[in-house]
């Protein structure tokens, strides 16, 4: 078996623990303590997600698990840090920082391991930085498609009020359906 | 060598640099997605309102009247005599951090400056530097800032930041409300010209015709007998509200998106079936026809004004009481203020159920009635005949409304009138329902789409609980009895939990409900097929 992968294995908890606290790290200094203390996942639901999510990466990372179960992770994450105060490198940085978590973390315990091991594994990362981008991007997407939404609904419904509008009823479709509007 | 390999790996430094958070210039520009847009010079003017001008928080000239500085100074100095809350508030702040994790703006961003407590600093601060002797001579130690335009900036963003939902005030052990706060800052505010369109607009088009639409008599006939049609094809029963029918015996008063705007017609057609079939006998009125009011999010005088209008329709059409919608911060206004603002309105009797006869004492002052109280009341005597596996297609949970959960103590009415009108009812963790409702993070005029960034942080605490109970009991819907939160809340699903939808309790109950001479029910309201294939069973 994989000399590095054992280590890191042995070691996960601090691997974890390490990642996530380099990802809080990036938060505003004075609200690092609480989102790191704070345990309760309703009462701390940015820095449990971050936590809870870091955690079953590092664990899928090392077992090989599928693609798949690796982007319901990062979606998680990245979900939250799309929307937040960051550039698009910031809100995507966190990937490239396993590298140097599994750095300090590894040690010397690491000392005999074949650099191969080490490519390997950042191969996998990059694969996962790859598939990060691909998740950040789909998240700004979606951001503008529901402010989009919004936007022609509030058209709509001007252009409706000032009878500007054959309804598909009277195209013959099936009803227009009246959007949902964006203030009560 | 390995060994090289790593270390080289080591001299990486991943971590980010860090900024200035508590640097007060906001760079706008920058913070896109995070702030709304100015108010249009136009609806300023058809207010009345201070500076009207055409200008964006990007622009470097605010282009404030030259007097700012005094401005805001007399307008803070009257404030701090005429509400006794308000010098409390800024005296009596111990700063010990309870509030400082409760409001999920903080919680959705990370910004220290979304505790309420630092909120709150933000005015705080100016008042020790123009108010308070030790503020006036000790300055910056004394946690005293004179007012710069940098600060006036922050105020800007952060003021309307809040959504003025009052959780952080539940924490408070001296009951510090930093929604009062808020709602003071942005009065200081408006007398600078410093306001959102979002909330200036549906408060200019309110005072023109009664809705912030701007929906005018004819369209908002036209909507109601559009909505009756369509629940004629689900049901087969044919409603008759009536508008601006003098000598009817209830006003019934909904927000305008329940008439106008999914998926709150579907809530609008609950009640009008319910109201139906009863027999109730009430009207709606075409200028009391938004139960919204921005002007408790502009000036205490703006939301006395605009609330007017209800007791006005009320007197105009004779009825003896008044029945309101499922709205949120509507309910805030008449529990709290509309007795006191335009009251009492002893013209009115107090409200009575004319199908139980039970009293509504609690509103026996402001003559009332919460649909939700009406609506339990009816079930507990067992006035309906309701089915509720017509709703089986559905797994329900409830999102407490910030201001009918904090600010009306409305808790058990829509839980109970659930319960009774759904078999697959969830609730989310105790301590993001009831007092401790998370916000939706669009109230209080921020619900625009050039605030959607903020308001998706903001969201995060409350869809992260909704996400729990979706993926622990596969629920599907969302209820609630806010049209700001209908139509914030179907935004946030869409991004945070795009499996579950959003409805209105009285949408369910108009599923459930069993009338008689109906047709055999194959859909739900919206139109999707029920469970198994049936739900007619007593019909
Ligand atoms: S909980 Fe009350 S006293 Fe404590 S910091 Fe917040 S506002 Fe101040
Ligand atoms: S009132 Fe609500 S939005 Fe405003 S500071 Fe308090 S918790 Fe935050």
């Amino acid at each position: 078996m994989n000399g590095l992968l054992n280590v890191l294995q042995e070691k996960r908890k601090a691997l974890e623990e390490r990642w996530a606290e380099l990802v809080l790290a990036s938060y505003p200094q004075q609200s690092v303590p609480f989102l790191r203390q704070e345990r309760d996942r309703f009462a701390n639901p940015l820095g449990s997600t971050i936590r809870n999510e870091i955690a079953a990466l590092v664990e899928g990372l090392l077992a090989g698990a599928d693609a798949d179960v690796l982007a319901t992770h990062l979606d998680a994450i990245i979900r939250v840090r799309a929307v937040q105060d960051f550039t698009p490198a910031e809100a995507l940085r966190f990937v490239f920082q396993f590298k140097q978590a599994v750095a300090e973390i590894a040690g010397d315990d690491a000392a005999g391991v074949p650099a191969g091991e080490f490519l390997a594994l950042h191969a996998r990362l990059d694969e996962l930085a790859l598939q990060a981008f691909g998740i950040y991007v789909g998240c700004r997407e979606r951001v503008f498609e529901i402010r989009a939404r919004e936007a022609t609904a509030r058209t709509y419904s001007l252009l409706k009020q000032a009878g500007l509008l054959v309804d598909a009823d009277e195209a013959g479709g099936p009803p227009a359906c009246p959007p949902a509007e964006g203030r009560s | 060598m390995p060994e090289k390999k790593r270390d080289e790996l080591v001299q990486i430094d991943y971590t980010p640099p860090q900024r200035d958070w508590m640097d007060p210039a906001i760079d706008f520009a920058a913070r896109k997605g995070t702030w709304s847009y100015p108010a249009a010079a136009k609806n300023l003017r058809y207010l009345g309102l201070p500076n009207p001008r055409d200008w964006s928080p990007t622009d470097a000239d605010w282009q404030l009247p030259e007097n700012w500085q005094q401005i805001i100074h007399d307008g803070l100095a009257e404030r701090l005599t005429k509400f006794r809350s308000l010098k409390l508030f800024l005296d009596v702040c111990v700063r010990c951090g309870a509030c400082a994790d409760k409001c999920h703006f903080y919680l959705g961003s990370g910004d220290p400056k979304n505790m309420p407590v630092l909120r709150a600093e933000l005015l705080r601060s100016v008042y020790r530097n123009d108010f308070t002797t030790a503020g006036k001579i000790l300055g910056r130690v004394a946690g005293a800032r004179p007012l710069t335009p940098a600060i006036l900036k922050e105020w800007y963003y952060y003021f309307y930041q809040c959504t003025e939902c009052r959780r952080c005030s539940v924490f408070c052990p001296y009951g510090i409300d930093t929604a009062e706060i808020t709602m003071l800052a942005r009065e200081l505010l408006n007398l600078v010209g410093l306001n959102i369109n979002w909330v200036i607009e549906p408060v200019a088009n309110c005072d023109r015709t009664g809705n912030h639409l701007g929906i005018q008599p004819h369209t908002f006939k036209d909507n109601i007998e559009f909505l009756v049609d369509e629940l004629e094809e689900v049901t087969g029963i044919r409603v008759d509200p009536s508008i601006d029918r003098k000598g009817a015996e209830l006003l019934f008063v909904v927000p305008s998106a329940d008439y106008f705007a999914e998926p709150g017609i579907y809530t609008f057609m609950g009640y009008l079936l319910l109201l139906h079939s009863l027999g109730v006998d009430y009207t709606l009125s075409a200028y009391a026809s938004e139960g919204g009011n921005f002007g408790l999010f502009t000036s205490n005088e703006m939301m006395k004004r605009l609330n007017y209008k209800i007791y006005h329709e009320a007197r105009r059409l004779g009825v003896k009481w008044i029945l309101g919608g499922e709205c949120g911060h509507m309910w805030r206004v008449i529990n709290q203020y509309m007795d006191t603002m335009n009251g009492p309105a002893d013209f009115l009797e107090a409200p009575v159920s004319p199908i139980t006869g039970t009293a509504f004492t609690n509103a026996a002052s402001t003559k009332m009635v919460h649909i939700c109280e009406f609506t339990a009341d009816l079930i507990k005597h067992g006035k309906l005949k309701l089915d509720p596996s017509r709703n089986d297609h559905l797994r329900v949970t409830f999102h407490d409304s910030c201001n009918p959960a904090r600010a009306m103590g409305i808790l058990e009415e829509p839980r109970y009138i659930l319960k009774s009108v759904v078999n697959n009812f969830f609730e989310m963790p105790e301590n993001t329902i009831r007092e401790q409702t998370f916000c939706c993070g669009g109230g209080a005029g921020l619900g625009n789409d050039e605030n959607m960034e903020m308001r998706l942080r903001g969201g995060l605490p409350r869809a992260n609980a909704v996400r729990f109970v979706h993926e622990k009991h596969g629920v599907n819907l969302l209820a609630c009895i806010c049209a700001i939160d209908r139509a914030v809340l179907s935004t946030l699903m869409e991004y945070w939990v795009p499996e579950v939808g959003v409805s209105g309790v009285h949408e369910l109950v108009g599923n459930a409900l069993v009338i008689e001479g109906e047709k055999s029910r194959t859909t739900d309201l919206r139109g999707k097929p029920l469970a198994g294939g049936k739900g007619d069973a007593d019909a």
